[in-house]
């Protein structure tokens, strides 16, 4: 008895979030897919052609992870996903700096680096597939 | 302390797959396939990972992957004092 009326003051009290896990969000979801896809796809098929990767992989790579550090922001109670959000897009940049150089980066760096980036996605949708 | 090895048989995928990744960079680097400029920019962004890691792990792999990084980290470190 007292127990659940303890039980029914804490749902009054702090609502219903603190009991209820975070929602599935396929919008967040989506992007991570691309990314890792893409991510794999440069670095399986790309990385010998720094043209291809400076002039069309990486400015939409970078489309993707500035919607997710936005969109992530203001996501409510969701630290851990903006974190994650940062860290890819920080990724990002820092490879498409190495290519904006004079001299662009060894072909294996960007392997290297877009197999990071897709490991990086995937683990999100692990993530956000456990929230289901 | 452990070695990249010890870790890359551990039995949680997480940590294998970290220990694995940062072999995979350091021999990229012995292969003279990277810069070490390059490599220093890669084992900074597979240690992290964690933070993306630890966002799908229960609380007793995130102290295990959290102890595995202290000991890639040691490993990276005693690697950059050489280099």
């Amino acid at each position: 008895m007292w127990k659940q009326l303890a039980i029914s003051i804490f749902v009054f009290v702090v609502g219903c979030t603190a009991i209820t896990p975070p929602r599935f969000d396929p919008i967040e979801f989506d992007y991570y897919v691309i990314l890792a896809v893409d991510a794999q796809k440069v670095k399986n098929e790309d990385c010998d052609d720094p043209k291809a990767v400076k002039n069309h992989f990486l400015p939409i790579m970078k489309e993707i992870t500035s919607r997710l550090v936005v969109y992530t922001q203001y996501k409510r109670n969701d630290n851990d996903s903006h974190n994650i959000a940062k860290e890819l897009d920080k990724m990002i940049d820092e490879i498409t700096n190495r290519y904006e150089a004079s001299e662009p980066p060894s072909a294996q760096y960007c392997t290297i680096k877009m197999d990071l980036i897709s490991t990086g996605a995937k683990r999100a949708l692990t993530a956000i597939g456990k929230e289901k | 302390m452990g070695t990249l090895q010890d870790l890359i048989n551990d039995g949680n995928p997480f940590i294998s797959e970290l220990a694995t990744k940062a072999a995979d960079i350091r021999a990229a680097l012995d292969a003279e396939q990277i810069s070490e400029n390059e490599y220093v920019e890669l084992m900074d962004d597979l240690l992290d990972l964690r933070k993306v890691n630890e966002a799908a792990c229960t609380i007793e792999e995130k102290i295990a992957i959290q102890q595995a990084i202290e000991t890639i980290k040691i490993i990276v470190g005693i690697v950059k004092g050489v280099l």
